[in-house]
């Protein structure tokens, strides 16, 4: 006990004492299901928390102990959780199969991949840690569906509703249903091998008992479709798997979407490798060195120096490698305060990357400003950034022995920032036609005009737009902006 | 034993199988002081191995604790020790003061640190794991001087000339050496705390008898200097340290002077920074986040694949990822090959280091080599390089927890490369002028011409570019 008291000090120490304070009463006071799989947006609107401090407490609380992080692969339809990693390592397939939906899904960091964190057992030990002790009910809530599943709190009336029957089979048992189907598709689901058979009831209604089989095994299958009239059949089951199964049958019907398809923000793969603790935390052993995953989208920022090169002739080496080193521990502050995170540097630049392209023109801004006061404190005009911004799909990879991204997004990013002058931030089309970032432009006082540039290798016409402030004054922005910060 | 065996089998499949058998035999059968502060390039040259071959699998024996490695600040006036630490990050100081010459000292990486391996201790014990049980000759062979000081096998003999009197004291201990001193320059010298003071022995003879106390403590000092007449003096020493203390009074002649004159190569922390083993090894932790050290010299390369936005556009994000990483995994080869290191990668582009020019332009002809194989292997023309090298001084720092290179020589480098384009490598005129890089031009056929001056943006000296194709 004496030391999960140290790693809770340890905790508000490192993270957010607020955030601390709340896990802390959840893991003391809380019931199981609040400790397993935490949905970190979830859990700050419920307790009142900045999302950024949630996902950066629980980053250390995981790297503490005292959570578990998992990435979990969704189905895209169902929102069902195909594979549970402890790393993304862990998630080697280009594709998981849902049985459920009988469809593929292509894992994309931004969509299909979530991050959830459990209380890890030594600190709390809760009916999740043993699934097969879960009814169906509680199995489906826990285990089956993801952090982004929006599921009604009386989770065993809604699946009532839905089911016609259901079974609880040890491994090696065997055991039938006997029932009426009635009209309809009905899903013969198991949730724990993510077995379905499906049954497309229609036609003329029959007395004819029929006889379906199905058998479970330790893979997810789709056994296909059967058609058969309605009518009474008999189901037999046998479970051949190592665990326990809870089969079902399911009506597959308006109540079951009404019930189960409510959707929730989560936490994205994507945005917790945008996230510059996460990043800091756990640097290496992200990714395998063969591995890469499709992002459907994300935010790149690259800035540079203007005038570096002039700078180190003036000043010198030594003088320039202390006022660069500022330069990039105040970037990295604004990146970080914008749920972003730095990817590297390279000379003078830095590339970050932002799960969402308001938050990364809001952290460009924020960078002009952190220059602004550096200059005024050393009362001259030394650092001053070519800032470029844009967004679209990339490959997360490992390169160099780090995490990092690839593709023509990456390279479209900084041919923009090549194009940047300090006078205005570049970013691409994408960008400003994002409602969120219109809305932040239009509170910050600053116009998006387009520039006529063609970038070169890009076959693609992109079209670039420099932000500067409505008044025509460079530093127009700066008063609204710190209104807006304060 | 069989602990030690997995160990040298384990060298002996990752390193040059041939360097640990030389570095097996050694530690099996050699003396105790071969195996103390072993120079890497010594040791290949005296075993005919190639010296890289030899700096990588020292690395790895490091890396197994079969040896360890420290990192020694020297002198640049006597070639003496004057900090050994495990790791770049203890040495700390802006400078180091050397008592016996009487001088502070930047420690710059590529002329005054180097890098030693001394045999661990679990591996074999040897005399100089325990310094203070070692004799005056061998104190100062074994751990007063670096390994770039070429001494006699002999050393008894030498101390015979180099000292008139030499004495052993214990802490706490107090002695007295009485002696006539002829006209000369005399230092009584204590290789053990570093401490000295300087005697100037001229004049007119006298008969007087003089004393001169002198207390040795823990830190290294520098007591002054001394006029004396020649005739009988008396040393008295009070050893005040923790630890034993070697006094002895050491003619400033000729004899000292071919000494600490005779020098041989070493592997300084440069060229082992800027070895790849030592880079895939020892990745994170060389440096401490606000460390800096000056580099007099280092070799930079720059390269960027041309083209490569018009190729992603055509080909697509994943076979060209596939391409690019093929393309990195030859460079590395090719940089390896010549020892030196790759520091980072960036999109497409590679930032590599060496410790000589020669290496770097050898590196640079080889990965136009080893583009042209891929390109054929895959029947067109997709990847060829921009390749830009310059050589100057930089500073040794980590960024953005990697161990980098910062200033203004880096800069150059990187916008020399700007200027390439795949017909030529394009080099800036101390790069041309090195030892060695004339020789493997003509051998290779190349030809060099000067580049158009062209100013480079934001350098306000004039920087000559030349064209090698």
């Amino acid at each position: 006990m004496a030391e999960i008291d140290t790693l809770w000090t340890l905790l508000s120490q490192s993270a957010d004492p607020a955030v601390a304070t709340s896990l802390r009463s959840v893991v003391e006071t809380g019931e199981d299901i609040a400790l397993n799989r935490i949905n970190p947006l979830v859990f700050a609107a419920n307790h009142r928390h900045d999302e950024e401090r949630v996902i950066s407490t629980l980053v250390h609380a995981a790297r503490l102990g005292i959570f578990d992080l998992s990435w979990n692969v969704l189905c895209s339809s169902c929102g069902g959780v195909l594979e549970v990693g402890g790393g993304l390592k862990t998630i080697d397939r280009r594709e998981y199969f849902c049985a459920f939906c009988a469809q593929n899904n292509e894992p994309t960091l931004d969509e299909l991949v979530e991050v959830t964190f459990t209380v890890n057992p030594r600190i709390r030990r809760i009916a999740a840690h043993d699934p097969e002790g879960l009814p169906l009910a509680e199995y489906m809530r826990q285990v089956f569906f993801g952090s982004g599943s929006d599921l009604p709190d009386d989770i065993e009336a809604a699946i009532n509703a839905v089911t016609l029957d259901v079974m609880d089979l040890a491994p090696g048992e065997k055991a039938a249903m006997s029932l009426t189907l009635p009209e309809g598709l009905i899903i013969l689901l198991d949730p724990v091998t993510h077995s379905t058979l499906f049954l497309d009831v229609k036609g003329e209604p029959t007395h004819e008992r029929r006889n379906v089989s199905l058998v479970f095994s330790d893979l997810h299958a789709h056994a296909g479709t059967l058609s058969l009239q309605p009518g009474p059949a008999r189901i037999s089951l046998e479970n051949r798997a190592a665990k326990r199964t809870i089969p079902g049958l399911w009506v597959a019907g308006e109540a079951m979407h009404q019930n189960l398809s409510k959707r929730r923000a989560f936490l994205t793969a994507t945005r917790l490798l945008s996230n510059q603790t996460f990043r800091d935390l756990y640097r290496t052993g992200t990714l395998e060195k063969d591995q890469r995953f499709k992002i459907t989208n994300l935010t790149f920022l690259f800035t540079d120096l203007r005038g570096s090169t002039a700078l180190y002739d003036r000043i010198g080496d030594l003088a320039a490698y202390d006022l660069v080193r500022d330069h990039f521990s105040a970037l990295l502050r604004s990146v970080d305060a914008e749920g972003g995170a730095v990817v590297k540097t390279i000379g003078d630049a830095v590339m970050a990357t932002f799960p969402t392209s308001d938050r990364a023109v809001r952290a460009a801004m924020k960078m002009r400003g952190a220059m602004r006061e550096i200059n005024g404190a050393r009362g001259n005009e030394d650092l001053a950034l070519n800032i470029g911004l844009h967004e679209g799909p990339c490959l997360a990879v490992m390169l160099d022995e780090r995490q990092d991204y690839f593709g023509q997004t990456v390279n479209v990013a900084a041919r923009v920032q090549g194009l940047a002058d300090p006078s205005a931030i570049l970013v691409t089309r994408p960008i400003v036609e994002s409602p969120e970032v219109a809305r932040l432009l239009a509170e910050a006082g600053l116009d998006a005009n387009e520039r006529s540039s063609t970038l070169r290798g890009v076959s693609e016409p992109v079209s670039v737009y420099e932000l500067r402030s409505a008044l025509g004054d460079s530093r127009g922005d700066d008063s609204k902006l710190r209104r807006l910060y304060a | 034993m069989a602990e030690t065996d997995t160990l040298w089998t384990l060298l002996g499949q990752s390193a040059d199988p041939a360097v640990a058998a030389s570095l097996k035999s050694l530690v099996e059968t050699g003396e105790d002081r071969s195996l103390n502060r072993v120079n890497a390039l010594a040791f290949a040259a005296k075993h005919g191995h190639s010296e890289e071959a030899t700096i990588t699998a020292m690395i790895h024996a490091s890396r197994l604790g079969l040896f360890d490695l420290s990192w020694n600040v020297l002198c640049p006036g006597c070639g003496g020790v004057l900090e050994s630490g495990g790791a770049l990050r203890t040495i700390n100081h802006h400078d180091y003061f050397c008592s016996l010459c009487a001088g502070s000292y930047e420690p710059t990486l590529d002329e005054l640190v180097e890098v030693t391996f001394t045999v661990n201790s679990r591996t074999r014990h040897i005399a100089a794991h325990d310094p203070e049980g070692l004799s005056l000759p061998e104190y100062v062979r074994q751990i007063f001087w670096g390994s770039g000081v070429d001494l006699p096998e002999d050393i008894g003999a030498l101390m015979n000339d180099l000292t008139l009197d030499a004495i052993e004291l214990a802490p706490g201990e107090k002695a007295a050496m009485s002696l006539s001193l002829t006209e000369s320059f005399i230092i009584v010298f204590d290789p053990v705390t570093h401490t000295t003071l300087f005697v100037e022995v001229t004049g007119e003879p006298t008969q007087e008898r003089r004393n001169v106390p002198l207390v040795f403590s823990d830190f290294h000092a520098h007591a002054g200097k001394q006029t004396l007449r020649p005739g009988p003096v008396r040393f008295s020493f009070e050893n005040k340290a923790a630890k034993r203390t070697l006094p002895g009074l050491w003619i400033a002649g000729d004899t000292m002077h071919n000494v600490l004159g005779k020098r041989r190569p070493f592997l300084t922390a440069t060229r082992l920074m800027s070895n790849q083993t030592f880079r895939d090894l020892y990745r994170t932790g060389t440096l401490d986040k606000d460390q800096r050290f000056k580099i007099t010299n280092l070799t930079i390369l720059f390269t960027d694949l041309r083209g490569s936005t018009a190729l992603y556009d055509r080909i697509g994000d994943l076979a060209a990822y596939d391409l690019v990483r093929g393309h990195f995994g030859a460079l590395l080869e090719t940089v390896a090959t010549e020892g030196g290191a790759v520091v980072k990668t960036i999109g497409d582009a590679v930032m590599a280091t060496f410790p000589t020019p020669d290496r770097a332009v050898r590196a640079a002809m080889g990965m136009r080599g080893a583009m042209r194989k891929l390109n054929d292997a895959r029947g067109n023309e997709d990847l060829a390089l921009n390749i830009g090298l310059h050589e100057g001084p930089c500073l040794a720092v980590m960024l953005d927890e990697r161990q980098d290179y910062f200033g203004q020589t880096v800069n150059v480098a990187s916008r020399v490369q700007g200027l390439a384009d795949p017909s030529a490598i394009l080099a800036t005129k101390p790069v041309v002028e090195a030892t060695n890089v004339a020789k493997i031009l003509s051998d290779a056929g190349a030809t060099v011409t000067p580049r158009q001056a062209s100013a480079l943006r934001g350098v306000s000296e004039a920087v000559a570019v030349y064209e090698i194709r």
